[in-house]
């Protein structure tokens, strides 16, 4: 009897104390994080007035939440504040909020589908581009990493079908997406120069990127192609004669990248071709263009928390004309609006595991990539500038 | 070694020579190894670097039965978490740190959870479902309640 309690008082102590002792693991996860950028320049504007002293007009603001629902679905979601001189105004927009259903055949497998406003597989860091950790510098290679038409980037509203699975000692990681792109008057900006009367609705994308890696990431390859279909709907005062159409892009990006403890070293190539054709007007016989653009990207992490960034980046709006000098007699414009090389040197400190800085120089020639947003003035533009950056950014 | 052989004959000795075969055994062969472990229900005993890396680059968030794959990783700072990268999964910390930040900032997964200290860890693994993490060898003896999985 005595023996008999005392088994029964300790099944329950012990009963109790496993219960209490299995973790309840809460299936929600949530960060965020705020980065301000100072900037400067000597000529030329990059996000706000940079030219006429200091331009603290870029800041980036963001939060998400991950829900675990069930083994094989997850809901996320961001809402993101940019601002970025004219660019971008600082609203509140969901960067992406979408469902995700997936599974895993194997350890070194997954699939799935994702569902909602997601975000466009394009290049090695457009996904997260506007999270300062996740870029090597300030300012990403402007030349891929636009900020004119940056909401056809972004992110897109429809679906996207991945794939992560191995490949001999390798990894393979696809990724296909169909859906319609964020619109923007920036896109006006982006192939018109100009913010029309007129719009661009019914959009649809197709963007899918391959990449191959060795199962540690020390090399990895990746391409990227893609095709936009934009409706442009011309407004009442019927700028430059254009009529209602479709505009065309098809890109592709083919880039590389080699990881050491000290050094990455990374490449990405690009060729948008923009076909404006449809819209007449001024783009009957002349709306066909091809740009190119490419970077030449080497990080050095020489000490503990402590980076250094050396980077080349070219961009020509139209490779039948990489001086310009067409566009210069036919146009007026000057040569040098057609082309940019920016030389960028650049130093990362990681304060602590949540607050870092970074500081860089680009040297510039040329303005292709310029937003003409916040350079409206395009006579007062110099061919030669100089444009200093600095970051601080905190993540929780 | 000699100490141990000057000493053989008596009882005492003899029992000694055995606790120290036992503690040379706990710490010799495993200095400097880290050990993968996981709750007792995860429903794998070995895993591939491959798989490891799938596993603690977050890029497979399942087991093959479909349950949470729950990572517990000390901070990027830490020896044994620098360690464990480099040796078992041949990489290093800022790649792992990069490809976490990139997939949780763009809604594709879910980041690691991250422990104080290997004693939490022990504790968080032992206690999670589908829990998998990782200790030095000096957690060897202690390792009761967790999974140690073989790396091929």
């Amino acid at each position: 009897m005595k023996y008999s309690k005392l088994l029964s008082l300790y099944c329950c102590l012990f009963f109790s104390t496993a219960l209490l002792a299995e973790d309840s693991i809460s299936e929600w996860y949530w960060g965020g994080f705020i980065t301000q950028g100072l900037a400067s320049s000597d000529h030329n504007n990059f996000a706000g007035k940079s030219s006429e002293g200091i331009s603290a007009d870029l800041r980036e603001v963001a939060f998400y939440a991950t829900w675990r629902a069930a083994d094989l679905v997850h809901f996320s979601g961001q809402l993101m504040s940019r601002k970025f001189g004219e660019v971008d105004d600082g609203n509140l927009q969901f960067d992406y909020l979408l469902v995700d259903f997936g599974l895993s055949p194997s350890v070194s497998s997954e699939y799935g589908i994702r569902i909602g406003r997601v975000k466009l597989p394009y290049g090695f860091y457009n996904e997260t581009r506007d999270v300062s950790f996740t870029r090597p510098s300030i300012a990403l290679p402007q030349s891929i990493y636009f900020n004119t038409t940056r909401e056809l980037q972004l992110s897109s509203d429809g679906a996207i079908v991945y794939g992560h699975l191995p490949l001999g000692d390798m990894r393979l990681d696809i990724d296909f997406l169909v859906g319609a792109p964020r619109e923007s008057v920036n896109n006006e900006y982006g192939y018109f120069r100009a913010n029309y009367s007129g719009r661009f609705e019914d959009d649809l994308g197709i963007m899918s990127r391959v990449s191959l890696s060795d199962g540690a990431d020390i090399w990895k390859i990746g391409l990227t192609l893609g095709q936009f279909d934009l409706t442009y709907i011309p407004g009442p005062l019927g700028e430059l004669g254009l009529k209602e159409g479709g505009l065309n892009l098809e890109v592709a990006i083919f880039g590389g990248q080699y990881n050491t403890e000290k050094w990455s070293f990374t490449s990405e190539y690009m060729y948008i071709q923009v076909d404006r054709t449809d819209l007449g007007g001024v783009f009957e016989f002349n709306g066909k263009s091809t740009s190119e653009s490419y970077y030449l990207q080497t990080e050095y992490r020489f000490a503990k928390d402590w980076d250094l960034l050396l980077r080349y980046d070219v961009f020509y709006l139209n490779k039948k004309d990489r001086n310009g000098s067409i566009t210069e007699q036919r146009s007026g414009r000057p040569a040098f609006s057609q082309w940019s090389k920016d030389v960028t040197l650049g130093a990362g400190w990681q304060a602590t595991p949540n607050i870092s800085f970074r500081a860089e120089w680009h040297h510039v020639q040329g303005t292709a990539w310029l937003a003409v947003q916040d350079n409206l003035d395009a006579g007062s533009l110099k061919k030669d500038w100089n444009l200093y950056l600095l970051q601080a950014a905190y993540r929780f | 070694m000699l100490f141990i052989v000057a000493l053989r004959g008596t009882v005492v000795t003899r029992n000694l020579l055995k606790s120290l075969i036992v503690i040379l055994f706990l710490l010799s062969p495993i200095a400097e190894a880290e050990i993968v472990i996981a709750h007792p229900d995860v429903p794998i005993s070995s895993l591939s670097q491959q798989d490891l890396r799938s596993i603690f680059t977050m890029r497979t968030s399942r087991w093959p039965n479909q349950k949470p794959v729950y990572v517990f990783v000390l901070a990027d700072k830490e020896p044994l978490h620098r360690s464990f990268v480099k040796s078992k999964l041949g990489m290093f910390p800022y790649q792992l740190r990069m490809i976490w930040d990139r997939s949780v900032f763009s809604g594709a997964g879910f980041p690691p959870i991250l422990v104080p200290s290997t004693q939490a860890m022990l504790l968080r693994v032992q206690n999670t479902k589908g829990a998998v993490g990782y200790m030095d060898d000096s957690g060897y003896p202690i390792l009761t309640g967790v999974k140690i999985i073989e790396i091929q």
